[in-house]
């Protein structure tokens, strides 16, 4: 005769007593906390940076002057067209794709390959060289500006006089149209070297070393490696450089450093885009053109910004 | 009789190896040998020596290129006019430019409302990141995403963009030419959410947890737990906002027409006068620098850490 | 495959020193364990071998070629590392493939050997997917594959398993052990889990503070540990090692300690402290009515506080003197916290140290009375230095030759 196991005794149910919730007041508000930390910053973005673009929007339909007692005229879409038809917006474009070019090559490219050989260096000789070159990026724009030209004074500036020395003939660079350009590109390398290698060490050190002795007892020359370990492995570092360069850098950097060496000349050698759009805005009072400049150059502008951003993400390799 | 300490470890032969146990081993705590060795040399390459002094040979003249110029500056400012462009090492210097470059701008005013500016800019922008920063990492709440999203992309809309409107504005609300006009539409920076959000995420979720646990408030947390943590980070934090704030060029410009403005405004308007006199300018410059460079030879390493970890995500 | 040789290795970081006059043989074809804790040396030593760090002093000879100064490719050579360090940005393929492509081998060659590697280790799905993809084992074993693939002449080893939750780790550890057997080639294996080392080696190296404590089998480390440390890092629960002292007149030499007796074996020693050390597995429980230990019987009077359960058997722990003691044996043991009991086990299970330098003492008998038929085994050296304490002038009363210690 077999057994059966009595099945085990259920429990008697439990006393259940509710416990108190919130009241549906007292959980709104600490639902809403988070948004209230976020409210002094966002508040900030909303009023002066999207409200005015649209705003910008708005005006570039329009046709005014800037004086609050004129009344704006509405013009539909010819302020774009004026636009497209400006003479200077070729050069400018040109000219914007020249130093973002030259930004590229001074701001990641470079620091890359001077992070690199700087690795092996001792890191007190290390230390002193990156704070070297961090002091130009403190320098404010104007003032490197004013240095610069300072240093680049067509009769008697220090640069002429040494290529005196050497040889090569004294040249106005900054008013020259060929040499303006490169010598603003060069100029605005000076300041954001610096920073660029500090970042790109940050970046060499957070690999993990691991992936380089790997790399060293598989076989891989110092070439190999450095193509196809290290720059992979760098590479969020990179792609931020870049998008800073490509982003940020004109903006906050060329531009005061145009508006003190050249002021944009000579005869528009040296306007880039933003130049172009601060000079229509604030010199000729046009404010439906510049508006209208304004919101083209911003859609071009974010297809790139989020085509760079959208890179970042995909190429972040996270050492896990 | 004795217990015999064995100093070295008994050399135990690996197995399958003559020279075993019985006999005397050629040394005290050697393993034993498999007989002679032919012993041949492999390759030693050595080619790290000329390539390190090309690195620093490298380093030292961008180091140069970096520091020639702001030398240059200084020196400059100590010149008599009349060979402000000699080489070499000033023979007397003169602080005459000095002088003339107090004397050519309003300094009182323009430093006044430099220090008001680049202090109010940077406060404010440090306060309004650390509130942002935290609600970003502490939270999860609905449009986050989308809300981080309207953080970042203000990097996509440049100044120049939005000038006009912004003059507008700042012109309806009375602020052209004043200080609070500069201070106003500068106090979020996408820049500060973004760094501090990264320093905040790293806090180690269990002194959060704990504290939660203690019954604070959320703002207590943030004042009491997190910031006393993050001293070093904000304060090296607001060492950049400070420099940038000092430097900032293109706000004084759209809210100032007239001359008593930022330091940056008036060295900009010296360097396009029609007769520059460079003595004076680098004068001016170099005093408007000064505060900067202090500033980074005291507190170099923060500086300097802070800069680089905006890299790393 | 080939054997290596380490000849007095020397290593110093900054001011303090990793490593101090190493000396090894490992034979071809052998699994060498380098085991300690942390900070004891291993991974530079390991580094070292593979000619990732340059030894200050001594010299690397790998296959009777002295690679010193030879770079790590030249080696021949391959590492796994204790976090595998697969390049994350490529597919599992080409992450096997790495070190043959950079060795210029043609592409059919290389596609050959990565796919025989891949199915051997089972990464046959996962070749085209990225390390993230992929789980703590699976990555285990692409890190494995990538230096199988290179057929290198020696495997190294950096704490392999320590990165795997407890059940892999047990797997896996059987796979390298079956990998070893099956490849013949010659391993050195870094690890701290002297588990790990016990199961899988040939030979065990036992290092501490950048020194060898001892080199030997995992039997021969077992049961015969060379030092206090080496007692008490192998084995779980360790050796239990008690301050006594040992000595005697009348031709027997007693133990005596805080809870501790024994009467040891015939022979005279003068009076001195040394460290008894018995494993727990050793000990067993006597009753009350046992009198004192019998000679040639060591006697522990232990109370106990507290009981292990391990499923088949128990580990009782607690206090001998100011001790702390403990002794296994085949569930129950029947005893309690707060119970004194006692423990005997015989005098060849003990294992005697000395309590300054650490090192194991072994007790030899006197050169006069030898006897010539009991040869001690581990005597190899007549240079040994002797720190011979007893007083060899006085004749043994008893004229008996002094038992050699086990």
């Amino acid at each position: 005769m077999f057994l059966v196991d009595e099945p085990p005794p259920s429990p008697p149910a439990p006393a259940v007593t509710t416990a108190a919730r919130p009241s549906r007041a007292r959980r709104a508000g600490a639902a809403a906390v988070p948004y209230l930390y976020l409210l002094p910053a966002l508040a900030g973005f909303a009023v002066w940076v999207y409200l005015p673009l649209g705003d910008t929007i708005g005006y570039s339909t329009v046709s005014w002057n800037l004086l609050p007692t004129v009344p704006k005229v509405g013009v539909g879409l010819a302020n774009y067209h004026r636009v497209l038809d400006l003479p200077e917006l070729r050069q400018a474009l040109g000219t914007t794709g020249f130093y973002l070019a030259g930004l590229v090559l001074l701001g990641v490219i470079v620091p890359v390959l001077l992070g690199a050989a700087t690795r092996k260096l001792g890191p007190r000789a290390r230390a002193v060289y990156h704070g070297a070159l961090f002091v130009p990026v403190l320098i404010s724009p104007i003032v490197a500006a004013t240095v610069w030209t300072f240093l680049l004074a067509p009769n008697g500036g220090v640069v002429n006089e040494l290529l005196a020395h050497v040889g090569v003939g004294a040249h106005n660079w900054l008013l020259d149209p060929g040499t303006a350009r490169g010598t603003v590109v060069i100029i605005a390398g000076w300041k954001v070297l610096g920073a660029s290698v500090l970042i790109v060490t940050a970046g060499l050190a957070s690999i993990s070393p691991e992936y380089h002795e790997a790399a060293a007892i598989d076989g891989a020359g110092r070439l190999r490696t450095f193509r196809e370990v290290t720059l992979p492995l760098l590479s969020p570092t990179l792609l931020f450089l870049f998008t800073t360069a490509v982003l940020l850098s004109e903006s906050q950097l060329v531009f005061p450093l145009i508006n003190g060496l050249t002021a944009g000349g000579p005869g528009n050698a040296t306007t880039d885009l933003y130049y172009l759009l601060y000079s229509f805005g604030f010199t000729s009072f046009d404010v439906g053109l510049a508006s209208a400049a304004g919101v083209l150059f911003f859609a071009a502008f974010a297809v790139i910004a989020v085509g760079c951003v959208a890179l970042l993400d995909r190429f972040s390799l996270y050492q896990d | 009789m004795s217990l015999i300490t064995i100093d070295d470890p008994p050399p135990v032969a690996p197995p399958g190896l003559p020279g075993l146990p019985g006999l005397p081993g050629p040394a005290a705590g050697r393993a034993a040998r498999p007989g002679p060795l032919r012993l041949r040399r492999a390759r030693r390459p050595r080619p790290d020596r000329l390539t390190t002094l090309a690195g620093h040979l490298l380093m030292i003249l961008l180091g140069l290129f970096a520091l020639v110029p702001i030398a240059w500056m200084v020196l400059g400012s100590l010149r008599s006019p009349a060979d402000v462009f000699a080489g070499g090492l000033p023979t007397h210097p003169d602080i005459a430019n000095y002088r003339d470059a107090v004397h050519a701008l309003p300094w009182g005013e323009l430093l006044f409302n430099t220090v008001a500016m680049a202090l109010g800019v940077s406060l404010g922008q440090l306060l309004t990141g650390l509130l942002a920063a935290y609600g970003f990492s502490c939270w999860r709440f609905r449009g986050e995403r989308v809300l981080f999203l309207v953080v970042v992309a203000t990097w996509l809309v440049p100044l120049q963009v939005t000038i006009l409107p912004n003059y507008v504005l700042l012109g309806r609300l009375g602020l052209i030419n004043s200080v609070a006009g500069l201070v106003l539409p500068q106090l979020s920076s996408a820049y500060a959410v973004l760094l501090l959000r990264q320093h905040i995420k790293g806090f180690p979720a269990e002194l959060l947890e704990a504290a939660r646990l203690d019954g604070r408030s959320s703002w207590s947390i943030l004042w009491r737990v997190i910031v006393p943590s993050l001293g070093p980070a904000l304060a090296a934090l607001e060492i950049l906002l400070f420099v940038n704030a000092w430097n900032e060029y293109f706000w004084p410009l759209v809210v100032f027409n007239n001359p008593g403005s930022v330091l940056q405004i008036g060295i900009g308007d010296l360097l396009s006068a029609d007769t520059v006199d460079y003595g004076g300018l680098m004068a001016a410059s170099s005093l408007a620098t000064l505060p900067v460079l202090i500033l980074y030879l005291l507190l170099r390493r923060r500086v300097v850490n802070a800069f680089a970890r905006s890299g790393m995500r | 495959m080939a054997g290596i040789v380490l000849d007095r290795i020397g290593k110093s970081f900054g001011g303090s020193v990793a490593l101090d006059g190493i000396s090894l043989d490992v034979a071809d074809g052998e699994l060498l364990v380098l085991l300690g804790p942390s900070g004891c040396g291993k991974s530079t030593l390991l580094r070292i071998i593979a000619g990732l760090i340059e030894p200050d002093a001594g010299r690397v000879i790998i296959g009777q070629r002295d690679m010193t100064g030879t770079p790590p490719r030249d080696r021949d050579v391959a590492m796994v590392f204790q976090s595998y360090a697969l390049y994350p940005h490529l597919t599992v393929r080409r992450n096997l493939g790495f070190g043959l492509r950079a060795r210029r081998r043609p592409r059919a060659e290389v596609d050959a050997k990565v796919t025989a590697t891949a199915r051997r280790l089972g990464l046959d799905g996962l070749l085209d997917r990225r390390p993230r993809e992929l789980s703590g084992g699976q990555r285990q074993r692409v890190a494995v594959g990538r230096a199988m693939v290179r057929d290198p002449a020696v495997f190294l080893m950096d704490e392999p398993l320590s990165n795997l939750d407890a059940q892999l780790r047990t797997a896996t550890r059987v796979e390298l052990a079956e990998l070893h057997r099956s490849l013949a080639a010659t391993f050195v294996y870094v690890t701290h889990d002297q588990v790990e080392a016990m199961t899988m080696a040939t030979r065990i190296v036992v290092l501490n503070h950048g020194r060898i404590e001892q080199v030997g089998t995992p039997a021969d480390i077992y049961a015969e540990p060379a030092s206090v440390f080496v007692a008490g890092f192998i084995g779980a629960p360790p050796m239990n090692l008690l301050p006594a002292t040992a000595g005697g007149a009348r031709g027997q030499v007693r133990l005596h300690g805080p809870g501790i007796e024994a009467t040891l074996w015939d022979g005279t020693l003068d009076e001195r402290p040394v460290i008894a050390g018995v494993r727990p597995e050793r000990l067993r429980l006597v009753s009350e009515e046992h009198g004192e230990p019998a000679a040639g019987e060591v006697g522990l009077s232990m109370t106990v506080t507290a009981v292990e359960n391990l499923g088949g058997e128990e580990i009782a722990i607690g206090q001998v003197g100011e001790q702390r003691v403990c002794f296994r044996g085949e569930r129950p043991l029947a005893v309690t916290a707060g119970q004194p009991v006692r423990l005997r086990c015989p005098a060849a299970d003990l294992r005697l140290f000395d309590p300054g330098s650490g090192r194991r003492l072994r007790w030899v008998p006197d050169p006069d009375v030898r006897d010539p038929d009991v040869r001690d085994p581990d005597v190899r050296d007549p240079d040994v230095r002797d720190t011979d304490l007893s007083d060899t002038d006085v004749p043994d009363p008893v004229g008996e030759a002094g038992r050699v210690s086990r």
